[in-house]
């Protein structure tokens, strides 16, 4: 589904801030793999899915969708076969508009826009129905402005938007890493039900292990711009934190890491 | 009522661009400049083609295409280059100029012979009222126009537009072009504001480069406006709310107009109502300072008073037009009370009261019946007259009306907001009434006039020729009798042979020793100024005079039957009968800013042949003959006063002076038009009303002042300017109406040729004379090669003189070399690309932004050393080698010998348009020299101004 070859990404080249952000990238996604990726801050795991969503262009190699090169594609061209959700619950709804122009927008994904009028009874009934599915109280809210609701509502609402028209590629950056607890467990509940009803093709980031663990049929560590670990379904099955943990540690070996940053990490992924 | 049809109409037209500035800035955050430009584009191609002969609803799609175009430029420069929106607008703002020149071939298109939808419409009329036929249909449109775009804005499209502006990021991931929507809805509502600019062009007769000046603030004012009224999450509610503010906003500015509100403020008033308007919706974004926040904070907390408080300032205005009758105030119970301030108990003043008092009983004021007279003397105090004046406000006296000068200037001090009619003042103009008859302070006007000194010393030197002493005596402390002083010995100039001897008094007491002072000094002859200190004991002057056999000249007519010899004054009886009528007028609800002061209008010229016995004075022959008055036996004679018959029956006519805008050589031929008509003319049997019109350069103020001349139903309109004829002719095809200072009438669309113009009206054409320039340009510098011209190309005027000019150079064999500017920005660059091209002359035309730096220019020139050649004559004054012009002020003068024509009854559509152009000539004789160039006698004598 997914085929990348060395993928290269450096931020501000020639500059002082020069930043290595992918390196050397080569990847294989097949059909409904559920990816998720770990890894330290500035480790290019974002960078990775921003080039994948097309919202950043690579210096450097290609990416192919379901067999279609993308690489200099912009971003809502390949929004036909990927879907997105943000890590700001804000940032997937448009807070001026109603619930339910809201989802009109996304029933329309990669689609062509025509100045007729969709929007009417039997297509917000339909939509009624899908807000339901949420279990969240929304469905007599379609009318209300996006604006009013809470953000974990608006993030559940932006995934029930990504997987309105099934995508191929489902993107998740870090999006219950805004939430409170609660919400979020909520929000993950929802992502895996939506994932496995539709067996979609799923990329996930994110800084929980243990989302990392519990979701998902492959692991991808990511370390200074480079795949470190790719660790597949069986052997993932038997993975506990503390081994994701020990092989960070790896690198701190390999790197030369100091035990500050060690404790920083352990933290940060507890 | 047309006024205010007249301004919703405009609203209307100009929500076509309001709602599109509702779509970028309301639905993108985006303030668009563009529209400044894209407003006068759609102008440009509308009147382009319907002069080509396009169906004017057809021109319409193609103004929306070319504004559309226009938006799409800055959306792309916006979205492709990353440029802020703002300066994206500026940039392609600037380049409209250019190019909205370019589309019309010159800065101005006239409409007014050309079919436009407002043409089309009066055709279909089935009777009513104009304005309201079309306000009917333009209704029509914009509730189609209304819907449509509504409805647009609820489907898929219109959505993603909407969802574009609110989350630009969400869009993109549901596969929309962030870009593509941002061009797609800029360019949509530069199209709109195309449409708009289209209309308003057709409904005002004409386009001009100007036209699209500060719409983007006008526009916000709407969106703001509409905001305010309506709040609706209903895409109709607030698309209609844009379209009621626009109207409203219009209103707003009819209201305040009517008002009379100085246009001038209403630009102020504007920026300061859409800023607190931003500061209170919170539409001024997500601003840090603490002081919004907490403005805001109070707004959103009353965000309904605030609503509340917007319309019931509505409803009062729609109260005070619809509601209250017209002229409600005037019917009141209330009678008018008229205050007269008399300064002392002269006889001076008392005639002027006597004349005053019976005046006003013939023209039907009666004491108690129909108006209350208050009279009080200051008995010759003056502080005394300030007391009354106090008194008069406390007794909420409508009319002030001081006799003499002392209580005048008491009264001009205190009263600033009551009329003053003033009577038997020798010089208001020293006391600080205004500087000129007809250029006074608003709220007073009067009866006035210097003694005719000169006369009383001529009928002196026919009976004492040669070597004589006179002597006169004055209380200093009176600003008119200094002022009668200067003309006296002003009048004694010219006449070496009298010696004057002068004696100041404080007070009536020091008058005998004055006199007896004086008659020591060996005087042939006592010359009396008008002072009332010295008339008030004029018998101690009249013993002396008797007792020494001195005769009395007196510029005094009543001091003939006290004991004077010769009288040559004015009569205050009458002065006060004329203060009747001016006070009669006011009443009336003249405005006393533009009634000119009127001078005496009886002189008596008397001889007392009982003192010429007692004294033994022979009275020559001629003298005899030429005095209308005299006293014999005791017995006065004296010709009836009779004012000019007129000035009983006048009839009143209402003119109106219209300016679009202001610039010295208007104002000139303003002058010289009011100087000429408020002076004596043929048509002073008529009460002229005159109301003075000034747009100050706004065209939206312009059309509306239009509007309300028409509205008030003038007798006659006078213009100043191509711009306000134009706006004038289209607004009024029924009042007579007299233009003047344009360059080009016929190319303004006023007329085929000079005799055949539109019906109503008339005027001169005072082209610059440019072929006379060159032509003399050719004569002064037969070796020069290159003349050097900078024009601006957003005056029509400019162009005109531009194209003469190089006519005039091909016939005269020089190179005319041009730069062209389109602000003063660019003037140094041209400059001095001009100089370094070797030029031999500089040469500036015609040209009104050019024109404010002639000083700065004159000064670059002579330090390069190249004669500056300009036409219009008082440049010369700003450093000019030589300038060649018209005198606008004759010009003015000129226009009102045509306007008292056609008050007079002549029918303009008779009267061809003038060509005039009074030659005025500038001349620097020091530059002359530098130049090398010889000056003739004779080119010098024509010279106005001659710098030596």
């Amino acid at each position: 589904m997914i085929r990348i070859r060395n993928l290269d990404k450096t931020f501000n080249a020639g500059s002082l801030d020069q930043l290595t952000a992918l390196k050397e990238i080569n990847l294989d996604i097949a059909e409904r793999e559920f990816v998720t990726i770990i890894g330290t801050n500035g480790s290019g795991k974002s960078t990775l899915l921003n080039t994948i969503a097309g919202n950043i262009l690579p210096d450097k190699g290609t990416i192919e969708i379901n067999g279609l090169d993308v690489t200099r594609k912009a971003d809502f061209q390949r929004a036909r076969h990927i879907a997105r959700v943000f890590q700001n619950p804000y940032s997937g709804t448009a807070p001026g508009m109603t619930i339910a122009e809201n989802l009109l927008m996304a029933w329309f994904r990669g689609r062509k826009r025509y100045p007729v009028i969709s929007l009417n009874g039997t297509l917000k009934s339909q939509l009624q129905k899908q807000l339901a599915s949420l279990d969240m109280q929304l469905e007599d809210r379609l009318e209300n402005l996006m604006g009013t609701l809470s953000g974990g509502q608006r993030q559940a609402i932006t995934l029930l938007m990504a997987v309105l028209q099934t995508p191929k590629v489902l993107l998740l950056d870090e999006h219950t890493a805004a939430l409170d607890p609660k919400t979020a467990a909520q929000v993950i509940r929802l992502t895996r039900k939506f994932v496995t009803g539709n067996t979609l093709t799923t990329i996930m980031v994110t800084h929980s292990m243990q989302h990392a663990l519990e979701l998902g049929t492959r692991i991808l560590m990511m370390h200074n711009g480079r795949i470190i670990e790719d660790i597949h379904e069986d052997e993932k099955r038997h993975l506990t934190i503390e081994d994701l943990l020990n092989k960070f540690d790896e690198i701190r070996k390999l790197e030369k890491l100091t035990p500050e940053i060690m404790v920083t990490l352990k933290n940060q992924y507890r | 009522m047309e006024l205010w049809i007249g301004a919703a109409n405009l609203g209307i037209l100009y929500a076509f661009m309001a709602i599109g500035t509702f779509i970028t800035y309301k639905l993108y955050s985006f303030p668009d400049i563009t529209i400044d430009g894209t407003f006068t584009t759609g102008a440009a191609v509308a009147s382009i083609l319907i002069v080509d002969g396009w169906n004017p609803i057809m021109v319409l799609p193609v103004a929306f295409l070319v504004g559309s175009l226009a938006g799409f430029l800055t959306g792309f420069i916006h979205t492709k280059f990353k440029i802020e929106g703002l300066l994206a607008g500026i940039l392609v703002m600037t380049s409209l100029y250019s190019v909205n020149l370019h589309i019309m071939g010159k800065s101005n298109i006239p409409l007014l012979n050309s079919s436009t939808f407002v043409s089309i419409l009066s055709v279909l009329n089935p009777g009513l009222h104009a304005e309201l036929w079309n306000c009917i249909f333009l209704i029509l449109v914009m509730v189609v126009f209304w819907m449509l775009t509504a409805l647009f804005l609820k489907t898929d499209y219109g959505l993603t537009m909407r969802a574009t502006g609110n989350n630009p990021v969400m869009v993109a991931a549901q596969g929309v072009s962030v870009d593509r929507m941002k061009i797609f809805g800029i360019s949509l509502a530069n199209g709109f504001t195309g449409i708009s600019g289209a209309l308003v062009a057709q409904y005002q007769g004409f386009s001009d480069i100007g036209m699209g000046i500060g719409s983007i603030i006008f526009s916000l004012a709407s969106v703001i406006i509409g905001e305010a009224i309506l709040r609706h999450r209903s895409m109709f509610i607030k698309v209609l709310g844009v379209i009621l503010g626009s109207v409203i906003f219009r209103l707003a500015v009819a209201m305040a107009l009517h008002l009379g509100m100085d246009p001038n403020d209403l630009k102020l008033i504007t920026a300061f109502f859409v800023l607190v308007t931003l500061i209170a919706t919170g539409s001024f974004g997500k601003s840090s300072s603490g002081v919004l926040r907490y403005f805001h904070g109070i707004a959103k907390r009353h965000r309904k008073k605030f609503v509340a408080l917007i319309l019931s300032i509505l409803i009062l205005f729609a109260g005070y037009i619809f509601l209250i009758p017209k002229g409600a105030g005037k019917e009141s119970e209330k009678l008018v009370k008229i205050g007269i301030i008399m300064a002392n108990n002269s006889d001076i003043v008392s005639k002027t009261q006597d004349g005053l008092l019976s005046e006003l009983n013939k023209l039907g004021y009666i004491n108690g019946e129909n108006c209350v007279i208050l009279e009080q003397n200051a008995e010759g105090d003056i502080p005394t007259n300030q007391t009354i004046i106090d008194h008069f406000i406390n007794e909420k006296v409508d009319i002030f009306v001081p006799i003499s000068t002392a209580s005048t200037q008491a009264a001009l001090n205190k009263v600033k907001d009551k009329p003053i009619v003033f009577a038997t003042v020798a010089n208001p103009f020293v006391i600080g009434a205004g500087n000129t008859p007809v250029d006074h302070p608003p709220n007073i006007t009067g009866v006035y006039g210097a003694s005719p000194i000169k006369d009383l010393l001529r009928v002196f030197r026919q009976m004492y020729p040669g070597k004589v002493r006179i002597g006169t005596i004055y209380n200093p402390a009176y600003p008119n009798t200094v002022s009668n002083l200067k003309d006296l010995k002003k009048a004694l100039n010219g006449d070496k042979e009298i010696i004057l001897e002068e004696v100041t008094v404080a007070g009536s007491n020091d008058v005998y020793q004055a006199a007896l002072a004086l008659s020591s000094k060996k005087i042939k002859a006592f010359v009396l100024i008008n002072d009332l200190t010295v008339f008030n004991s004029f018998e101690s002057v009249v013993r002396v005079s008797k007792n020494n056999r001195i005769p009395i000249f007196s510029c005094d007519a009543e001091r003939l039957q006290d004991g004077a010899l010769i009288v040559y004054g004015f009569e205050y009886f009458v002065s006060g009968m004329q203060a009747a009528h001016l006070i009669d007028r006011v009443i009336r609800g003249e405005n006393p800013a533009y009634i000119p002061f009127e001078k005496y209008k009886i002189v008596t010229y008397g001889v007392n042949y009982d003192v010429a016995m007692e004294l033994s004075i022979n009275i020559p022959e001629s003298v005899q003959s030429g005095a209308d008055a005299s006293v014999k036996n005791g017995k006065l004679t004296k010709p009836p006063f009779i004012l000019p018959a007129d000035h009983r029956h006048r009839t009143e006519k209402r003119v109106a002076l219209f300016q679009v805008n202001s610039n010295s050589l208007l104002d000139q031929s303003a002058k010289g038009f009011k100087e000429k008509i408020s002076g004596e003319t043929k048509i002073k049997p008529f009460k002229l009303i005159m109301d003075e019109y000034n747009a100050h350069g706004d065209y939206g103020i312009g059309q509306t002042i239009a509007k309300t001349i028409v509205e008030k139903d003038y007798d006659f309109v006078v213009t100043f300017s191509t711009l306000s004829l134009q706006m004038m002719a289209n607004a009024n095809k029924k009042i007579p109406h007299v233009f003047c200072a344009v360059t080009d009438p016929i190319k303004a669309g006023v007329g085929k040729s000079l005799s055949d113009h539109l019906p109503n009206l008339t005027g001169l054409a005072t082209p610059q004379p440019v072929e006379a320039t060159v032509k003399l340009m050719r004569g002064l510098f037969p070796m020069a090669r290159k003349i050097g011209i900078i024009w601006n190309t957003g005056e029509i005027n400019s162009e005109i003189c531009t194209i003469k000019a190089r006519k005039s150079c091909k016939v005269y064999g020089f190179q005319l070399v041009e730069r062209s500017i389109t602000s003063l920005n660019d003037l140094d660059d041209a400059l001095n690309s001009l100089v370094s091209s070797g030029i031999d002359i500089f040469f500036i035309s015609g040209d009104v932004m050019i024109s404010q730096v002639i000083p700065r220019l004159a000064e670059t020139m002579q330090k390069k050393g190249i004669p500056f050649i300009t036409n219009t004559a008082d440049d010369v004054n700003s450093g000019t080698f030589l300038s060649l012009g018209a005198d606008y002020y004759e010009v003015g003068e000129r226009a009102a010998v045509i306007f008292e024509g056609v008050v007079l009854g002549a029918n303009p559509a008779d009267i061809p348009i003038e060509l005039f152009v009074p030659f005025s000539m500038g001349i620097n004789l020091l530059q002359a020299k530098k130049f090398g160039v010889m000056i003739s006698d004779t080119l010098v004598k024509k010279a106005k101004f001659v710098i030596r």
